[in-house]
């Protein structure tokens, strides 16, 4: 099994409320997977059955291991950053390292000082003291000198300032990712995982209504600025999405093919956002 | 670093024409070796396959080699490749619609010569 | 079960919880204070635990039957002073301890980084449970034994102060290493006697979503008072009494054997233990299957 993460009908109920309807997805090794949805839409959920913190109906396999039994055994070769803020107050940066190094067969404790030394942060400070980007940083030193095959991040740069942010995915590019490694990033700020995600995934109530590579979205969806004599032709096409700007419409494509889209006018790569806005407002059948 | 991607083209292509003006600008001189994927995917946070498919199309093209376990290479006889071929798409596309332009606008092409040659007479080097 | 893992578990427990080693410390701190002030300031030396003797300024001249009282005195002197106060101290700490072991991690959601490590929920709590009923008695202990140490020099001096001879009437008779070891015994034993309380409060740490005080305190309070309405019998109330009232007699017993292991011949001990363990074993399914927190 080539898939790192393979799911089948995965499905979860809170009481009443169907958090995930059965959804069918996979993760390859080497890909970068931005998981995009709603606040209540299953990201949270899905996440937390790949990382075993919750039971689940239906198939999920993540490196051959069911993570209902084997969460522990799973996180030699996965790690998450559920949220930058957990990382315990009362230890102190050097009592992390040690502790990582306890535990974690795979962890490089040289790198993570070699990261730690980059930064500002001291040995002996207690992690509650550390302003919220360096506790990111030192989450991340740690995370990062792991080798790990999967790593989870959700909505990993929360609340941190755009350096930041910009330095967290600088990192991650240069000093993690690699082709036999995968990373499932979930966020709001899509703008900013735009270009470095190789495969999309839209999450809708559950439900999962858009799973493929960027390069596949990138030949299937056009945004096309049609003048105004072209406008009635554009609509037998179907768009998905249609807007305004400067007096001209802008239609949103799906799988018309270049050539078609041409004739109709000066054509775009739609950003991620407006697809998702596009795709949400979709009425699922 | 700040790249400002256009809608128009796909990155990777984008990425590929910032790598071949480079070379014509003379910045990238030949035998200099390009960034590695990994270093251009973090400072410009794209992902990898983006740069690595921006790096194969070079290689296509033969302006930049791969040396095994080395790294990627501007080519010898990159830059007078790239420029023959800058050349013959400027005389082939861009230069019959500016003559077109300058007809339409009837202006005298040898007034526009004489009058680009006074005014940078002094600034040449 | 991987050692290194265990271990750093185990230190991991010991660097967050300050209050191991702090209160006792602080504990044997004032007592040891208050005896610098109340030994040479008066010039009487009571004794808790039962005896009390008197001595007007001069030691020079004691009969046989004082000095063999003045051992039993100083025994006692030992453990009333220090081992008595340090292990209610002991008692309080791992209430909250254990109360907070399985709640904190929630509440702060600092149990997202902690699963987030390749370390089972068995191996977590189980360090938990080694904390308490090993960790944290030795450290008490040991600051007993040194405290009492420090209590009989200062004794010592008090007497030397006085013209007496210190070997004979303080230390000949202090059965030094009985007590030492007692002090390690006694207080692990105690805290084993103490199981099910432990095992109820793991329960209601890894359970309660929040006032974890409350539900530990009041639950069983509430029990208390339904038993008595209802079925007009105290039972539950009367059987919780029961099991600490033992503690004295535990206690007084190892003052005259030199050892309290008589307490594991109790059955009672064991029903303890075993109440204890399947708290714990429910504390560890609790904390594997909970989703709620995040």
């Amino acid at each position: 099994m080539s898939s790192i993460i393979t799911a089948e009908g995965l499905k979860k109920s809170y009481g009443n409320y169907d958090a995930l309807r059965g959804v069918d997805f996979t993760v390859e090794r080497g890909r970068i997977v931005g998981l995009i949805g709603p606040n209540g839409a299953g990201k949270t959920t899905a996440l937390k059955a790949i990382l075993g913190l919750t039971t689940f109906d239906g198939h999920l396999d993540v490196f051959g291991l069911d993570p209902r039994n084997d969460r522990h055994r799973l996180m030699q070769k996965v790690c998450f950053i559920a949220d930058v803020a957990v990382l315990p107050k009362w230890m102190k940066v050097s009592q992390a390292l040690d502790f990582v190094s306890g535990v974690h067969p795979r962890f490089d404790r040289l790198k993570a000082e070699s990261f730690l030394k980059k930064t500002k942060i001291k040995r002996d400070s207690k992690v509650g003291h550390l302003s919220k980007g360096m506790v990111t940083q030192l989450h991340l030193a740690l995370v990062l000198s792991i080798n790990v095959e999967l790593l989870v991040l959700d909505e990993p740069t929360l609340g941190l300032d755009i350096l930041y942010r910009k330095e967290f995915y600088h990192e991650l590019l240069s000093e993690f990712f690699d082709e036999n490694r995968s990373i499932i990033v979930t966020t709001h700020q899509v703008e900013e995982v735009e270009n470095l995600l190789t495969d999309l995934m839209f999450i809708k109530d559950g439900q999962i209504i858009l799973n493929s590579s960027m390069d596949d979205v990138s030949q299937r969806f056009i945004e096309v600025m049609v003048s105004s004599d072209k406008a009635e032709a554009a609509k037998q096409y179907n768009p998905i999405a249609e807007r305004e700007m400067f007096g001209r419409k802008v239609f949103l494509f799906d799988g018309i093919g270049q050539e078609i889209a041409e004739s109709l006018g000066d054509t775009h790569r739609p950003s991620i956002s407006d697809l998702f806005v596009a795709k949400m407002k979709e009425v699922v059948a | 670093m700040q790249a400002n991607w256009n809608d128009s083209q796909p990155i990777y292509r984008q990425l590929r024409d910032k790598v071949i003006a480079s070379i014509l600008d003379n910045e990238l001189k030949e035998g200099d070796a390009l960034p590695s994927v990994r270093q251009v995917s973090a400072d410009f946070q794209l992902n990898p396959i983006t740069v690595s498919k921006a790096y194969q199309e070079l290689v296509d093209e033969e302006v930049v080699e791969k040396r095994r376990g080395i790294g990627m290479f501007v080519q010898m006889g990159a830059r007078e490749k790239l420029l023959s071929k800058e050349r013959h798409q400027f005389l082939t596309e861009e230069w019959p619609l500016i003559l077109e332009k300058i007809e339409r606008l009837g202006l005298n092409k040898s007034d526009l010569l004489n009058r680009q040659s006074n005014s940078s007479g002094g600034e040449n080097s | 079960m991987n050692m290194t893992t265990f271990k750093t578990l185990v230190l991991r427990e010991y660097w967050e919880n300050k209050s191991f080693q702090r209160a006792p410390l602080i504990i044997a701190g004032v007592i040891i204070f208050s005896l610098i002030i109340g030994l040479f300031t008066a010039q009487t030396f009571i004794v808790q635990f039962g005896e009390t003797i008197n001595f007007n300024g001069d030691f020079s001249s004691l009969s046989q039957a004082d000095v063999s009282e003045l051992g039993i005195a100083m025994k006692g002197f030992q453990y009333g002073a220090f081992l008595a106060p340090l292990s209610i101290g002991l008692l309080f700490v791992l209430f909250f301890y254990v109360l907070g072991s399985l709640y904190n991690e929630r509440r702060d959601r600092s149990i997202l980084f902690w699963k987030s490590m390749p370390v089972s929920d068995t191996q977590t709590v189980l360090s938990k449970v080694f904390s308490a009923f090993f960790v944290a008695p030795v450290i008490t202990a040991s600051v007993a034994v040194v405290s009492q140490f420090v209590g009989l020099i200062l004794v010592t001096l008090m007497v030397w102060f006085n013209g007496g001879s210190a070997w004979d009437l303080v230390w000949a008779n202090s059965s030094l290493f009985s007590v030492i070891f007692n002090d390690f015994a006694l207080i692990i034993v105690i805290t084993l006697w103490m199981a099910p309380v432990l095992g109820w409060l793991w329960l209601v740490s890894a359970y309660a979503k929040r006032a974890a005080f409350l539900i530990a305190v009041f639950v069983p309070l509430g029990v208390m008072l339904v038993e008595g309405m209802i079925f007009h019998s105290a039972h539950f109330a009367q059987l919780i009494g029961e099991h600490l009232a033992q503690i004295e007699p535990l206690v007084e017993s190892a003052f005259e054997n030199g050892h309290p292991f008589g307490a594991l011949a109790q059955g009672e001990m064991w029903i303890g233990l075993t109440i204890c363990a399947l708290c714990v074993a429910g504390a560890i399914y609790i904390r594997r299957f909970r989703d709620d927190s995040y």
